[in-house]
């Protein structure tokens, strides 16, 4: 019966004795430093790429492998930096940045505006304003916060901030940003010099929408000044690939991986970039089980109702255009009406 | 569109640069065009008319002038673009099965715009000098029409993307689809039914991710051509005793035609998936002076539901022999 499971065992007990950091070695080279009795990483740094493929039996190139991830997590581990704690006074006395929304009473619950460093999800029926939302943030991120409304007339400057805008579904138009903009800044050359901070991408299918994702961290490491990125919509191409009976068998449990991959790198972004991730998204109508009853609901499943920190709700009916603070760690529920509230519907 | 570069696809990890391309820049090449409805009055109410680049939807009850509005763009689109055209050809695709009534009535419409002088030809310059009767001819002849009145939305699909020679290669810049609610009409007569049998339901999923697919070519299109692209599409009564359209109508304006509320066709679907969306409806009871407009229908309202680029507006038209055409609101109180 043991000598059944004797593999799988050896497996996990190469692991178990092996330094945490050592780990990370293919399989192979895994067994030969158990097998040659190198638990930590310290046993392997000292030595040369000869010597320890001697002591391995592997080539040498394989030993200069394990050597450098040696050396790499060794580094770490001697600056103490692979963890880092800190009080919450700490956090709490360096806050993170805000990008304000240019809706004065939802920026002051908010504490200035959509926090960085996490994902913020806006959503709501079609033509409720989701798009004119996040292309008012687009500006107002840049403009830093002057709204149309208080600020001074001279305000014409704007911070060096970038914007990244995604767009999946070809609703974004330009003319109308630029529009914006102007409303906000008064200038014409300030509002060139915000328009030439936003960029844009378009994104035409749900491999293109994954592949740019994933892109995305190297994209910000070259642009470090983008503090905003907008995807609208995240839905768009997901769900057009949503059925689990479609004809040519999307294998659904792969489909949701890797969502589960994408969303994971979204908040990924926010917090290692410390940029705000601003993303819109579909609703969806589910019938209450077994009643009569109906409630919209966001689209795309539990799956990504975990991933916003902060959920806004933004609506239109015949009198009154909503937007509404519906989810928030930080503050309570806030009904904001766009009508009143804000120019951008007149 | 050319600064706009699309994302990379270079496998999931891929390491390709992302290409972007700067607003400012998308602005200065002013990249989206519109095309002049013909009428001044309904430009207006599109803040100056169809916009390239974008997917527009029609929706309005049978008789309202979907079709009108749409012929009367096939004719708009190939002015040439001092005239507020874009000296382009077209593309109808009909899945009504009234092929026959359309080029019968195309031909009136064209009569009249190659008399005001507004049509060429060809596009191109060989029609500087024409006569009328020749120019409307030659305009008929830019019009591609294609028929699909098949139950399989598929066949749509397939139709659209044989169309890729047409935008590539014969300068089309217009995509009508009248309707895109009868290429897909097994679907909402399933998701109607609120019991649902699994069979049913099944082919109403099939049904929208084929809706899905098609709305997305014709977004690529859009974008990749710079076209325009505009559908027509059916409504069907707002049914308060289902929960579904209940929950849905609490959050979005109420659509009103001869007096009773109804919702666009395809439901969210297909809403979420067209870049703006108008609403044509009858309006009941109103009827003009018919010495001074020649029309002896009824008076119409054309309005914008939503749209990223166009504040909302309404606007009251007539059709008559010669076109779709606005009224000015001072003339509609006195013609009362």
């Amino acid at each position: 019966m043991y000598s059944n499971d004797s593999r799988s065992n050896a497996a996990t007990s190469t692991t178990t004795c092996l330094d945490a950091h050592l780990v990370a070695c293919p399989p192979k080279l895994r067994r030969a430093l158990v097998d040659a009795g190198f638990n930590n990483v310290h046993d392997v740094c000292h030595l040369s790429a000869m010597d320890l493929a001697r002591e391995l039996g592997t080539t040498p190139e394989e030993a200069q492998q394990v050597i450098d991830l040696a050396k790499t997590k060794a580094v770490g581990a001697y600056l103490g930096n692979s963890v880092t704690f800190r009080t919450a006074l700490e956090l709490f006395e360096n806050p993170c940045e805000r990008i304000p929304l240019g809706i004065p009473r939802l920026d002051a619950a908010l504490g200035g505006g959509i926090s960085a460093g996490q994902v913020t999800e806006i959503c709501g029926p079609p033509g409720a304003g989701k798009t004119q939302i996040s292309m008012l943030l687009s500006v107002t991120a840049i403009a830093g916060g002057g709204s149309t409304r208080d600020s001074a007339a001279g305000r014409a400057s704007c911070s060096d901030r970038g914007v990244l805008y995604i767009d999946t579904e070809g609703s974004f138009v330009p003319e109308r940003v630029e529009e914006i903009a102007r409303g906000v800044l008064g200038s014409e050359a300030a509002t060139r010099q915000l328009l030439s901070q936003i960029q844009y991408v378009r994104v035409h299918s749900q491999v293109e929408q994954l592949a740019l994702v994933s892109d995305l961290a190297s994209h910000l490491e070259r642009n470090r000044n983008i503090k905003l990125v907008v995807l609208d919509s995240v839905a768009f191409h997901m769900r057009s690939g949503a059925t689990s009976t479609s004809g040519d068998k999307l294998d659904f449990s792969k489909r949701q991986h890797s969502l589960a991959n994408m969303f994971h790198l979204l908040t990924k972004l926010a917090v290692e970039n410390k940029c705000c991730v601003w993303v819109t998204n579909h609703i969806t109508v589910r019938k209450a089980e077994g009643g009569d009853g109906a409630k919209v609901v966001p689209a795309l499943g539990d799956l990504w109702a975990h991933v916003p920190a902060e959920r806004f709700f933004v609506w239109n009916t015949d009198d009154f255009r909503g937007l509404l603070l519906h989810k928030s760690p930080s503050s309570p529920q806030v009904l904001v009406d766009l009508n009143r509230e804000t120019g951008l519907f007149a | 569109m050319a600064e706009v570069k699309r994302a990379r696809v270079e496998g999931p990890r891929g390491t390709g640069r992302v290409e972007v391309a700067k607003v400012v820049n998308m602005v200065k090449d002013s990249c989206a065009r519109r095309i002049t409805t013909g009428c001044p009055i309904l430009d207006e109410t599109l803040c100056g008319g169809l916009r390239t680049n974008s997917v527009h939807e029609v929706v309005g009850e049978s008789n309202c002038g979907k079709t009108q509005f749409c012929l009367q763009l096939l004719l708009t689109s190939q002015w040439n673009e001092e005239h507020g055209g874009l000296g382009c050809k077209s593309l109808y695709i009909n899945t009504e099965g009234s092929g026959g009534i359309t080029a019968t009535r195309l031909r009136e419409f064209a009569d009249f715009h190659a008399s005001k002088g507004f049509l060429c030809g060809g596009g191109e310059d060989e029609g500087e000098g024409l006569g009328p009767a020749q120019a409307s001819l030659m305009s008929m002849d830019n019009i591609f029409i294609e028929r699909c009145t098949t139950d399989d939305p598929n066949s749509l699909l397939e139709v659209l993307l044989r169309a890729k020679t047409l935008l590539e290669h014969h300068n089309v810049k217009l995509i009508v689809i009248d309707s895109i609610a009868n290429a897909f009409k097994g679907m909402s007569s399933s998701s109607l039914d609120d019991g649902g049998a699994q069979k049913q339901q099944h082919e109403s999923q099939r049904l929208t991710q084929v809706l899905y697919r098609t709305m997305n070519l014709l977004k690529r299109y859009a974008c990749d051509y710079n076209a325009c692209v505009v559908i027509t599409n059916h409504v069907a009564d707002h049914i308060e005793r289902v929960s579904v359209q209940r929950a849905t109508q609490a959050l979005t304006e109420t659509l009103c035609t001869s007096g009773r509320i109804v919702r666009a066709s395809l439901g969210m679907g297909l809403a979420q998936s067209v870049t703006c969306r108008y609403f044509v409806s009858r309006l009941e009871g109103v009827r003009l002076n018919e010495n001074e407009y020649d029309t002896s229908g009824c008076v119409r309202a054309f309005e914008v539901v939503f749209s990223p680029f166009q504040a909302k507006r309404k606007t009251k038209y007539i059709i008559n022999q010669s076109g779709v055409w606005g009224i000015p609101d001072a003339v509609y109180e006195t013609g009362q």
